[in-house]
């Protein structure tokens, strides 16, 4: 490798090559270093003096002239995001910025006979304010692009990134007339590298980050946007964080760069990917079936600096047909730069990647130089040619119960590749996410997004389950046992447009498996599913609909605060009279609070936590835990005493010793040791006889003390069936500490 | 209930200690960061090092990296400044004493140090800071980037409570103050834009780009006459290709004379092209 990635590559060594029927290549040319590249998702860097070049022949000797956009006068200050060649290889659409003061918007360069610019580009002018970006074409004439801007408006602030700083880009698309604007239901965080597959789906990269789960993944839609379907990167299938920049090479195979989510300049190496496995002579294609070959194994797959002569890849494309074919092995148009691509040694050095084009054979892992200007990235390497169009998709049909509304379901709850569920589930918790832009840098001590309560769908005798919500939100599904606790969390979350239908035949169903829904066959479609549909002003503090055939004792509130709901159950009933922070506190010969030790080990500095139940009237300012001058977090005391040390504090150089343990998992009520104490009575049905506790005839704590015990604890009581639905839900939506209601602003 | 101590006072065992060290010296603290990477990447002085690096270093504890971030809030790059706001914000004690240091000196005389102050309160969000904030949006003897600052930070907070300063910011006699205020102006929910209509032909081109946006979204008729002769004479292209975007969202059909001149006879094609977009939905 290390040889051949420094031997030149003449006109003569591609003239029997796999690019010999090739006339040009375009190559996008940006000026380095492209600053504010970030992590693997970002899309606005921006430096002067980006270009569309053609390449012609596509060898070492080929003749690079400008293509686009220089010579047109007001793109002096351009810099080029990424562009896409046209089925017929007649137009380029390409995503521009004309200065630092301006956002990313679409151009469309018309080519001529030779494969030259026929004139000075057009602009779509969708809309200035906001950046249009990694634009694709797809059938129909239209263009698939990527956004800042939010499908529900300009008052509503976009999702912001994991960090919360980051304005996320979603999915868009528009005729190449400038016309037909649509816009995709949002992810919570930013979606990445469209491309189209022969299938006529919009593959694409997104983030998904829930929790423990932070990692870029390989995800495909339909252009209306409709039946989103995981592809790659989950259930472990990936051997890196993210995956990203995808390219189909035939149905059912893709290359894929894959690497750290940051640190890499957006480079990875290169994964040649299956989507799915020869089963009984039948080919099937699931997330689980696929599998992966590592193309270049000295490639870092993290974001450690890549070793001289190894390098990274920041762009890997196909080529078509027999030509790119070597045996199962394949020759690959790829965009490589030598050296660590590491952003934090490139930087301490004041040097900057250089990527040049080079023709890859994955047989033997050699690298022919193409192209190389040394001055620039010569990234993104796509053939000039006609290519044959994907099959055009048919719009997703309507749902049939509403224009205005999602219909979101599951047509038998209990099946999921994941293995069975640990109890019956008799309902379905539908929570809607949100993030930093509406207020808050943090959401708890276990990190998870901000969510709210949207509903409980009833699951019917034949297991099936249905609802209709708010069209273009994220969320995520749980479904709950007749005690209203999470059985499985649903690790991602997903949107609907607004009309449009996500029933699913389970969880994690395969992709190649038909979903047969009949309206008056499956119950839960039998009749119109129950309606969460709510108006933005009031999202999220409405009052909560249940069906009438499903009552339940609900708390009133859907979005969970934990000072307000939580602590307020705390305090009436009078839990803070035992659990008051003090360590020697005995009630009838056991002690009432156990203590947490937590040291850090840089600086030996040590803090104990007493358990301690009582309101703080100021957040963080008397609870926050602090070692030396800093501060960990600022919650109440109550939320550490139950929540306990959930952040990995072995990786904050922290060490926990002690005796008081977790009580409330995030996401999982089930296991968490509070369940015992609450012992929740059965709410569905609805019955609070001792029998019907979630552990039948076991006492609900502190009612397991003498009656004196309790008089002189100011009437201690167990919470009511109301008050356990609050830590129950608070618990399951990932132990959040902030609510909406928090905001003190009436909707979102 | 707290009960902090430093077990170093308490002259811990010596065989602990080393152990202790012995284990902090390997471990990568954080998520993926630790103290030398920080100062490795501070004192690469690349943004992108230094923004990835705090980024990655949310989460650490590390007394040592406090005194090195605070001193990037001086940094003249101003994405090195808000990233390393934005990890103070991680860490509520230190960002409490540093909100009270950046009051004061939006209270004091440095102009540089105040414009920094502003740009890290802007960062921190919270709505203590909106009083002298508003306060320094008044401050005439200030250089205008510092009320540019300033304006900036109010909009970050989004608050209704800074609102009247904002519309007084579109006022001011600095060009990126005023233009600050329309960015600001525009982060605020529910608002119908009516206070930027007369700032369609300012003297500054940043603020007719930033207005033309702003006329768009808003479909400010009130702005249309200046967008009109934007449109035509402006001698920045964004800032004609942005007002002929922004006629065709507002949608009166009087503007299609403009917009056809525009769409046959401005030098720059990307002018022309959103000239002729805009010409498609009035009609």
């Amino acid at each position: 490798l290390a040889i051949l990635g420094t031997v030149a590559c003449g006109k003569d060594e591609t003239a029997d090559g796999p690019l010999k029927d090739v006339s040009a290549l375009v190559i996008l040319q940006r000026t380095p270093p492209v600053g504010g590249m970030g992590d693997v998702l970002q899309y606005t860097a921006y430096q002067p003096g980006g270009r569309l070049t053609r390449l012609s022949p596509p060898s070492a000797d080929g003749v690079a002239t400008t293509l686009c956009c220089s010579q047109f006068p007001g793109f002096e200050q351009l810099d080029i995001n990424s562009y896409d060649i046209a089925f017929d290889a007649k137009s380029i659409v390409f995503a521009g910025r004309l200065s630092a003061s301006d956002n990313y918007s679409l151009y469309i360069l018309t080519l001529n006979d030779l494969g030259e610019a026929a004139g000075p580009p057009t602009n779509l002018a969708i809309d200035p304010n906001y950046h249009f970006v990694q634009p694709i074409f797809v059938p129909g004439q239209r263009i698939v692009f990527m956004t800042n801007k939010n499908v529900e408006g300009d008052d509503v602030p976009q999702f912001k990134d994991e960090y919360e700083r980051g304005e996320t880009s979603q999915l868009g698309s528009i005729s190449v007339m400038g016309t037909g604007l649509e816009f995709a239901p949002r992810n919570l965080s930013h979606r990445v590298n469209p491309t189209m597959m022969a299938s006529g789906q919009v593959l694409f990269a997104e983030w998904r980050h829930l929790g423990d789960n932070n990692s870029a993944q390989l995800t495909a839609v339909n252009p209306d946007f409709s039946q989103t379907r995981e592809i790659f990167g989950r259930e472990g299938s990936s051997p890196c964080n993210s995956v990203f920049k995808a390219r189909e090479v035939d149905p059912g195979r893709l290359v894929a760069l894959c690497s750290s989510r940051d640190r890499t300049i957006q480079a990875g190496k290169i994964l040649d990917i299956s989507l799915g496995q020869m089963i009984g002579g039948v080919y099937h294609q699931s997330e689980a079936l696929s599998s992966f070959r590592d193309l270049t194994p000295l490639v870092p797959g993290g974001r450690e600096p890549s070793d001289p002569n190894v390098g990274r890849y920041y762009n890997v494309a196909p080529i078509p047909g027999d030509a790119g074919k070597n045996g199962d092995d394949l020759f690959l148009l790829v965009s490589w730069a030598n050296g660590p691509v590491e952003d934090e040694t490139l930087g301490a050095a004041g040097l900057y990647a250089d990527f040049g084009i080079f023709l890859f054979d994955s047989r033997t892992g050699s690298r022919l130089p193409i192209f190389n200007d040394p001055d620039m990235w010569d990234v993104d390497p796509r053939i000039l040619a006609p290519r044959p169009a994907p099959q055009a998709i048919e719009p997703s049909a309507p749902n049939g119960f509403s224009d205005q509304l999602a219909l979101v379901g599951g047509l038998t709850v209990s099946r999921s590749s994941l293995g069975a569920l640990p109890g019956e589930a008799v309902g379905v918790n539908i929570l809607e996410g949100f993030s930093g832009e509406e207020g808050f840098m943090e959401f708890g001590l276990d990190e998870h997004e901000g969510s709210k309560y949207i509903g409980t769908a009833r699951v019917m005798s034949d297991n099936s389950w249905a609802a209709l919500i708010n069209g273009n939100i994220p969320f995520h599904v749980q479904p709950i046992d007749a005690w209203g606790v999470s059985l499985r969390n649903e690790d991602i979350w997903q949107a609907v447009g607004p009309g449009d239908s996500a029933v699913c035949g389970g969880c994690h169903e395969a992709r190649d498996e038909a979903q047969v829904i009949q309206p008056g066959v499956v119950q839960a479609l039998a009749q119109r599913p129950v309606d969460f549909g709510e108006a933005r002003a009031t999202r999220g503090l409405g009052p909560v609909v249940t069906p009438g055939d499903f009552p339940l004792p609900e708390t009133g509130s859907k979005s969970y605060s934990w000072n307000t709901d939580l602590q307020g159950a705390l305090d009436a009933a009078k839990c803070g009279t035992c659990h008051n922070g003090d360590p020697a506190k005995m009630v009838e010969g056991k002690r009432a609070n156990r203590q947490l030790i937590f040291t850090e080990m840089a600086t030996m500095t040590q803090f104990t936590y007493t358990f301690d139940l009582r309101r703080s009237d100021g957040v963080g300012e008397d609870y926050g835990y602090t070692f030396g001058d800093e501060f960990i977090q600022t919650y109440s005391a109550s939320h550490l005493g139950l929540i306990g040390y959930a952040m990995d504090l072995g990786e904050m150089g922290i060490e926990l010793s002690g005796d008081l343990p977790r009580l409330m998992l995030a996401t999982n009520m089930r296991e968490s040791p509070l369940l015992r104490y609450i012992n929740p009575s059965k709410l569905y049905p609805y019955d609070t006889s001792p029998g019907a506790r979630r552990f039948p005839n076991m006492p609900q704590h502190p009612m397991e003390f003498s009656a004196d015990t309790l008089a002189a604890h100011d009437n201690a009581r167990a919470l009511t069936p109301q008050e356990a639905l609050i830590f129950i839900r608070i618990a399951d939506a990932g132990n959040q500490f902030y609510g909406l209601r928090d905001r003190g602003v009436a909707g979102y | 209930m707290r009960n902090v101590m430093n077990l170093k006072k308490l002259a811990v065992a010596a065989l602990l200690g080393v152990m202790v060290i012995g284990l902090a010296g390997t471990a990568e603290a954080g998520r993926g960061s630790n103290y030398s990477a920080i100062m490795s990447a501070i004192n690469s002085r690349n943004a992108d090092s230094i923004i990835n690096e705090l980024e990655r270093a949310e989460k650490l504890i590390c007394t040592r990296c406090i005194d090195p971030v605070i001193r990037l809030l001086d940094n003249e790059d101003y994405r090195i400044r808000e990233v390393a706001a934005w990890w103070i914000t991680r860490r509520p004690v230190t960002k409490r004493i540093v909100a009270k240091t950046a009051e004061a000196r939006l209270r004091g005389t440095d102009p540089r140090l105040a414009r920094n102050a502003a740009d890290t309160l802007g960062t921190f969000q919270h709505p203590d800071a909106i009083p002298v904030l508003v306060e320094t949006v008044g401050r005439s003897d200030f250089p205008s980037y510092v009320r540019a600052s300033a304006l900036q930070a109010l909009g970050r907070i989004g608050s209704i409570h800074g609102e009247a300063a904002i519309i007084a910011g579109l006022s001011d006699t600095g060009g990126d103050a005023r233009m600050a205020a329309v960015e600001a102006y525009m982060r605020l929910r529910g608002r119908d834009g009516a206070p930027l209509a007369t700032l369609a032909g300012d003297s500054d081109a940043g603020v007719r780009l930033r207005v033309a946006q702003a006329a768009g979204r808003y479909r400010l008729e009130g702005a249309r006459a200046g967008l009109e002769q934007v449109l035509l004479t402006d001698a920045d292209p964004m800032v004609r290709r942005n007002a002929a975007w922004a006629l065709g969202k507002i949608g009166n059909a009087a503007s299609r004379t403009v917009l056809e001149q525009a769409a046959a006879n401005d030098d720059i094609s990307y002018v022309r092209s959103a000239a002729n977009l805009s010409l498609r939905s009035i009609r």
